[in-house]
């Protein structure tokens, strides 16, 4: 069946290209040569099908007028083109991780009362999925004055509260994620 | 509208090659050389979208572009001998004329023999000794 097809398929192609190029062909002493050629191509379109069906064994001249890629060949290109592309993507999104988290680190150092903080960024179809801190807070006192962080009674826990609202805030603010998709952890646990 | 446009072309260059065959003969061949050109690369646009829409319908079928590259070779011999035996016949040269057409018959020819010869070994083949 597959072999009918491809004799029908060839014949209908190569006749339409070849009817199609009669009309093209200028009038003169060299039509008939034209068309000669024409009909050959027409003769290797019907001819190679049915002998490459019925003569498998034989190494007929003409095959090589008619090679066509083989499908596994162009499967394996077309998975090899895959397996690239995929790589490319890979690389391309732990770079974007890497600066991802770097740039986050330095906006969430700035601030008042975080001393270190270690960012993880989850990333998926080029968005941010999740993003995960681990924060250490300043040690040293930190004055009253000091703009943004105020020190309350039990001034730890109070701290932390504050430099994570701060912390949710800038983030939510800047990289427009919701807060479900904000971790905060804190050295020395909470 | 390009149809007009090489219309009004085609009835300036006759009026002026009418003028021009009975005082110049030699530029009345110029300038029937430059109009064949002219219209020629006029044309190379339509002519390369026709070769395009064909290519893709070669590349669907799953045929040889070989095939087509081989048929578009013929064709373009057929076209380029036609235009210069035409010009060598306008200048009245009936014999160069049918030199270029035999040259190009040849060309043609060389062309097609490849595949001629291939369908005629493998005929061959088929056949007992």
């Amino acid at each position: 069946m597959s072999v009918l097809t491809e004799i029908v398929r060839n014949i209908l192609v190569i006749i339409i290209m070849a009817s199609f190029l009669e009309l093209l062909l200028p009038e003169g002493a060299i039509r008939p040569f034209v068309r000669f050629a024409i009909g050959l191509f027409v003769l290797i379109a019907v001819l190679n099908p049915v002998l490459g069906y019925f003569f498998d064994d034989s190494n007929f001249q003409i095959t090589w007028w008619d090679y066509q890629m083989e499908a596994v060949e162009e499967e394996s290109l077309l998975r090899r083109g895959q397996e690239i592309n995929q790589n490319i993507m890979n690389h391309n999104q732990s770079l974007l991780k890497e600066k991802l988290e770097g740039q986050i680190n330095a906006v969430v150092l700035l601030v008042p009362g975080v001393e270190t903080v270690e960012t993880e960024a989850f990333i998926s179809g080029g968005g941010i999925e999740k993003l995960s801190f681990r924060i250490s807070e300043e040690q040293a006192d930190i004055g009253e004055d000091e703009p943004g962080v105020w020190l309350g009674e039990s001034g730890d826990e109070q701290l932390k509260e504050q430099i994570e609202k701060k912390v949710r805030a800038v983030v939510i603010n800047m990289y427009g994620l919701r807060e479900e998709q904000i971790e905060i952890s804190f050295e020395g646990g909470k | 509208m390009e149809i007009a446009q090489i219309v009004g072309l085609a009835l300036v260059t006759t009026i002026m090659l009418l003028i021009l065959r009975q005082e110049k003969p030699v530029m009345a061949i110029i300038l029937s050389i430059v109009f064949s050109i002219v219209i020629f690369t006029f044309l190379m646009g339509k002519m390369t979208s026709i070769i395009g829409v064909m290519s893709e319908l070669t590349r669907r079928a799953g045929i040889n572009y070989f095939f087509l590259s081989t048929l578009l070779k013929i064709l373009g011999v057929a076209y380029l001998a036609e235009f210069a035996a035409a010009i060598c016949q306008d200048a009245g040269e009936q014999a160069v004329a049918k030199k270029v057409e035999f040259a190009a018959k040849i060309i043609i020819a060389v062309l097609a023999l490849p595949i001629m010869v291939a369908i005629l070994e493998s005929l061959m083949e088929l056949m007992p000794v």
